[in-house]
């Protein structure tokens, strides 16, 4: 038996598949689940890395690995790439975090900022009808969480690590 | 006691002009509108809609060259002390509207 496709890239290929519906002229509908299926592919796979690092790789598809994922909220995954996104980190960082890092690459402020906009995509896609949503918008969603789950290996460990610990207790030391 | 109310001075809409971004090209920029919206965690964010004189086939098929445009604009609301987070839309002379949806 092989190894099951992971949920983040059936997601990819789903959003992929509708947005290759329709060339000339896309239904709303299939735009804006593409747009909302990038964001949750984006989501599932930091949930899949977050249970790697935390229970280890072997474990991260066991039941504790997909409890350890279930503690990830879009909240703190949004906040945390706010701050990594910023020209102001590691220095803006809860007080925790700032001494994880010297300094956060352009690469990763990049890969944070996209999470934030595949975020606030997704939630217009969901939510807001009153804005008509191209198929631009759309494929740039699918193309950046495509190149984020592939650059995330190759982004410094360091980087990844505080990354991945922020989003899972972001709630918890925020304030300090 | 006199009791004060606070104010919060809702901040000001930024104003993004394409000529002093520094913009890659292509594609040609023509104009930049910048409006307040609620984010996804309920906090005030910017739609920023950059208007781009038309897009070829390519640059439609292979859209690396938005990352180049949002860095700038990022940059340049950080700059100014804006911290809302910038959503941004591409729209050309040519987009799809409500009218152009199948039947």
């Amino acid at each position: 038996m092989g190894v099951p496709v992971p949920y983040h890239e059936q997601l990819l290929v789903q959003a992929a598949k509708l947005l290759a519906e329709d060339p000339k002229r896309p239904y709303q509908a299939n735009v804006r689940r593409a747009a909302s299926a990038s964001y949750d592919a984006v989501f599932h796979f930091f949930a899949d890395e977050l249970a790697k690092q935390v229970v280890g790789a072997s474990a991260a598809t066991d039941s504790l690995g997909f409890a350890v994922g279930r503690a990830l909220e879009h909240g703190s995954l949004r906040a945390a790439a706010e701050r990594f996104s910023s020209q102001g980190a590691p220095a803006n960082l809860p007080l925790p975090f700032r001494s994880c890092l010297t300094r956060v690459s352009p690469e990763f402020r990049a890969l944070a900022s996209d999470i934030v906009s595949l975020q606030d995509l997704r939630h217009r896609a969901d939510y807001d009808r009153a804005i008509h949503l191209q198929k631009r918008e759309a494929n740039v969603a699918l193309s950046r969480a495509e190149s984020l789950v592939q650059d995330w290996p190759r982004l410094d460990t360091d980087e990844r690590r505080t990354f991945l610990v922020a989003i899972l207790l972001w709630k918890s030391l925020a304030g300090r | 006691m006199l009791v004060v109310p606070m104010i919060h001075k809702r901040p000001e809409t930024p104003k993004l002009d394409p000529k002093k971004l520094g913009l890659p090209s292509p594609p040609a920029v023509k104009s930049i509108d910048v409006n307040p919206f609620v984010n996804a965690v309920g906090e005030e964010g910017l739609e920023v809609t950059v208007h781009l004189t038309n897009l070829t086939s390519e640059q439609e098929g292979n859209l690396d060259w938005t990352k180049g445009i949002e860095k700038r604009i990022r940059d340049a609301l950080e700059s100014m002390g804006d911290e809302r987070f910038p959503l941004i839309l591409y729209r050309t002379p040519s987009d799809e509207t409500p009218a152009s949806e199948p039947e």
